[in-house]
C-alpha cells in the first residue's frame, strides 16, 4: 500500500508540469462551460413553445403603435409618462378587476430597475398583475395591498412593508409553484424566485415606473378564455385610443396565431439552445479524454515496468483513477461550484438548484465515469500478455 | 521456493522451460509474416542456451513466448512441466513474477527512481512480503552479484548503458530465479563491459538457473552451453 502511495507521488512528478497544465485547463473549460450551459439552459427553458397547444382555452393581446414607434426612433420614450393611464390600457386594468381570467406577468425588473423604487442592485423574480388569476387562486386574499411571496430587500429609509409606491404583504415564505402560459405563450413556472402579486388597482399606481409603452406592456397580457372574448376587449380598447386621438390600435391572437416570423427564429434558436449545453458539456469530455490520455503516454513506460515485476491490475488500476479524480474530476467539480456561486445572484439565476442539488455529484460520477472507462481499459490492455519488444514500452 | 530448489539441485538434467513446434505470425502489409514455423526448443536447470540469428528473425518474439508475455499460435510450451500457453494470464503474471527473470534490451527500468529502488521492485509485490532488513540485504546482495560498482543511491536515469544493464540483471536476479531470459544482453555495449555480462550470466548459470540468452554477439554465443540459430523462420540445434 505504502508502496503505491509512493509511486502514485511519482506518478504525479513525473508529468507535474502537464498535470498542472490539465487541471488548470479542465477548471477553466468546466467553469466556461457552466456558465454557458447555465444560460444555454435558460434559454431552452424560457424560449421553448410548446408543440402541443394548452388544453385550456387560450388568447393574447398585441397592439400597433405608430406614435410610440416614432417617439422611439427619436429616443424619447422615456418622456411616455402613467402608461397604464392610457385610454386602452385602462380598459384593460378595468376589464381586470371583473375578469380573473385575465392577467398579466411582467419580470420584477420591470418595476424595480427604476432606481426610484431601488438604488440597490436589481433583484429578480415576477410581478403579476389581476384579480387572483387561475395559478393563484389559493393565495391569500388581501385588499389593497400586494403579496409578496420570497425574497425581496426593504428599500433603504422606507418602510419594510412597501415596494416603491407600493403597499405589500410579505409572505415569509416561497412563492408557490405554479405553472402559467405567459404572454409570449410560453409555459413558465413560479416558485423560483421573488413573486409581488398586485391588484389592478394596485397596479396603477406603478404606471409612471414602468419603462416600456403600452404596446410593449402587450407581451405580458395572458387570457385563459376564447380569442373572440379577448377580440370584443381588444376592439374596445381602439376605440378608447382613438376617441383619445391616439393612433394605437389592439387586437387578440390565439395560441395559434403567436408562431410569426419572430417565434419561428425563437424556435430556431431554442433548439440552437438545445444542442448548445450538449455540445459544450461534451467538450468537457472529450478534453478531460484527450488530457488523461496525454498523462497515460507519459506514464505507460513506468506502469509497464510496475506490471513486468509483478504488480497487480487493481493497485495500478486505483493509482490511474485516482489520478482522474484529482486532475480533471475535481477541477471540474470545483470550477462548477465556483461558477455557480458567483452567478447564483444573476438574472436570469442558472436553472438548477444552488450548487447543483442532487445533479452535481451524478454529473461529477458521470463525467469520471466516462473518462474513467478509457482509463481502465488501457490499463487493462497494459496487464494483458503484450510484447514488450525493442521500442515498445 | 522448494519447486525451485529442487530444480536448481537437480542440476542441468532438469528441463526448466521448453518450447514444441512453436508458431507465430504478424500481419504484415495485407498479407501474414511467418516469424516462428515448427519451433522447439529447451532450457536446462544450470546451463546457457543461446538463440543466434540477424537482426528481425523472431529471436526477441521467441523469447517473449517463453516467457509468457506472448502467446503462440500453435504449440506448446511448458515451465516446470505445466502448460502455460494458454489459461489466465493473471496465473501467468505471478508464476512469471516469481519464478523468471526477464532483462531485456531495453533494460525497462525505471528511470527516476534509485538503483536500490529499482532492484527491490519485484520484492514489492506478491506473498510472502519480506521483512525490510531482509529485503535490503536480498536486494545487496543481487547488487553486488551483478558487480555494479556505482552507489545504489544513485538515480538510474544517471547510469550509462552498461550499468543500467547491470541493474536490469540484478533486479531479474532478486528472486532467486529458476529462469532467466536475457535478449542481447551486450548489444550497444563495449567489448570490456560486454565481456563482464557474459561472466556475470556464467556465474548464474552455475548457480543452478537456467539462461535463456538471444543474441547476435559471438562472445555471448561462445559461453552457451547450447546454441540455436535462426534460418527463416525455423530454428535449429547448433552442436
Amino acid at each position: 500500500m505504502l508502496f503505491h502511495v509512493k509511486r502514485f507521488y511519482a506518478d504525479m512528478r513525473g508529468v507535474r508540469l502537464w498535470l498542472l497544465t490539465v487541471v488548470v485547463s479542465t477548471f477553466a473549460i468546466s467553469g466556461v462551460t457552466t456558465y454557458m450551459v447555465s444560460f444555454g439552459l435558460d434559454g431552452l427553458y424560457r424560449g421553448t413553445l410548446s408543440p402541443a397547444p394548452p388544453r385550456e382555452p387560450l388568447s393574447f393581446l398585441r397592439a400597433l403603435d405608430p406614435d410610440s414607434d416614432i417617439l422611439a426612433d427619436v429616443e424619447s420614450i422615456d418622456d411616455l409618462q402613467d402608461q397604464l393611464k392610457t385610454p386602452g390600457m385602462a380598459l384593460l386594468l378595468k376589464q381586470m378587476t371583473t375578469d380573473d381570467r385575465l392577467f398579466m406577468v411582467m419580470p420584477l425588473s420591470v418595476v424595480t430597475s427604476d432606481p426610484r423604487i431601488f438604488p440597490e442592485p436589481t433583484p429578480t423574480g415576477e410581478v403579476v398583475v389581476g384579480t387572483r388569476p387561475p395559478f393563484l387562486r389559493d393565495a391569500p386574499e388581501v385588499s389593497n395591498r400586494g403579496l409578496l411571496w420570497g425574497e425581496l430587500p426593504a428599500v433603504p429609509g422606507i418602510d419594510d412593508r412597501s415596494v416603491g409606491p407600493l403597499e405589500v404583504r410579505r409572505l415569509d415564505q416561497e412563492p408557490p409553484p405554479r405553472s402559467y402560459v405567459a404572454g409570449n405563450g410560453f409555459r413558465s413556472e413560479t416558485g423560483r424566485e421573488a413573486l409581488l402579486s398586485l391588484t389592478p388597482e394596485q397596479a396603477v399606481g406603478l404606471g409612471s415606473y414602468l419603462p416600456y409603452s403600452p404596446a410593449e406592456l402587450m407581451q405580458y397580457v395572458t387570457c385563459y378564455c376564447d380569442v373572440d372574448e379577448l377580440a370584443a376587449l381588444a376592439a374596445d380598447m381602439s376605440e378608447a385610443e382613438l376617441e383619445a386621438g391616439s393612433n394605437r390600435v389592439f387586437y387578440a391572437i390565439g395560441y395559434d396565431g403567436l408562431i410569426g416570423p419572430s417565434e419561428r427564429s425563437l424556435s430556431v434558436t431554442a433548439t440552437l439552445l438545445a444542442v448548445f449545453p450538449a455540445a459544450t458539456g461534451l467538450s468537457v469530455v472529450v478534453f478531460a479524454a484527450m488530457a488523461t490520455l496525454l498523462l497515460w503516454r507519459r506514464r505507460e513506460p513506468d506502469y509497464a515496468v510496475e506490471r513486468l515485476c509483478g504488480a497487480g491490475e487493481v493497485a495500478l488500476q486505483i493509482r490511474q483513477q485516482v489520478l482522474v479524480l484529482l486532475a480533471i474530476t475535481a477541477p471540474a467539480v470545483a470550477a462548477f461550484c465556483v461558477v455557480d456561486v458567483l452567478i447564483q445572484g444573476s438574472e436570469p439565476p442558472p436553472p438548477w438548484p444552488p450548487l447543483g442539488g442532487p445533479l452535481a455529484p451524478l454529473l461529477a460520477l458521470a463525467l469520471h465515469a466516462l473518462v474513467g472507462v478509457g482509463v481502465a481499459r488501457r490499463v487493462h490492455v497494459l496487464c494483458r500478455p503484450r510484447s514488450l519488444g525493442v521500442g515498445h514500452v | 521456493m522448494s519447486e525451485m530448489s529442487i530444480q536448481k539441485d537437480a542440476g542441468a538434467t532438469v528441463v526448466v522451460a521448453r518450447g514444441d513446434y512453436l508458431e507465430k505470425c504478424y500481419p504484415d502489409g495485407e498479407g501474414t509474416r511467418v516469424v516462428l514455423d515448427g519451433v522447439s526448443l529447451e532450457t536446462r536447470a544450470a546451463s546457457i542456451v543461446g538463440v543466434k540469428g540477424p537482426s528481425g528473425c523472431g529471436k526477441t518474439t521467441l523469447l517473449e513466448i517463453m516467457a509468457g508475455l506472448v502467446r503462440p499460435d500453435a504449440g506448446v510450451v511448458m515451465f516446470d512441466g505445466v502448460r502455460w500457453d494458454y489459461g489466465k494470464y493473471q496465473s501467468i503474471a505471478r508464476t512469471r513474477r516469481d519464478r523468471i527473470g526477464l532483462v531485456f534490451q531495453e533494460h525497462h527500468l525505471l528511470l527516476d527512481e534509485s538503483i536500490f529502488d529499482n532492484v527491490a521492485l519485484p520484492l514489492r509485490f506478491g506473498r510472502p512480503r519480506s521483512h525490510r532488513q531482509e529485503r535490503r540485504e536480498t536486494v545487496e546482495n543481487a547488487i553486488s552479484r551483478a558487480a555494479l560498482e556505482v552507489h545504489p543511491k544513485r538515480r538510474v536515469r544517471t547510469l550509462s548503458g552498461g550499468e543500467r544493464q547491470r541493474v536490469a540483471i540484478a533486479r531479474a536476479l532478486v528472486k532467486d530465479p529458476c529462469l532467466l531470459i536475457t535478449d542481447e544482453p551486450t548489444a550497444a555495449l563495449d567489448a570490456e563491459t560486454g565481456q563482464r555480462i557474459v561472466s556475470l550470466l556464467r556465474e548464474v548459470a552455475a548457480g543452478g538457473t537456467a539462461v535463456l540468452v538471444a543474441t547476435h554477439d559471438p562472445a555471448v554465443a561462445g559461453a552457451c552451453d547450447t546454441v540455436y540459430v535462426f534460418h527463416g523462420p525455423h530454428l535449429e540445434k547448433m552442436a
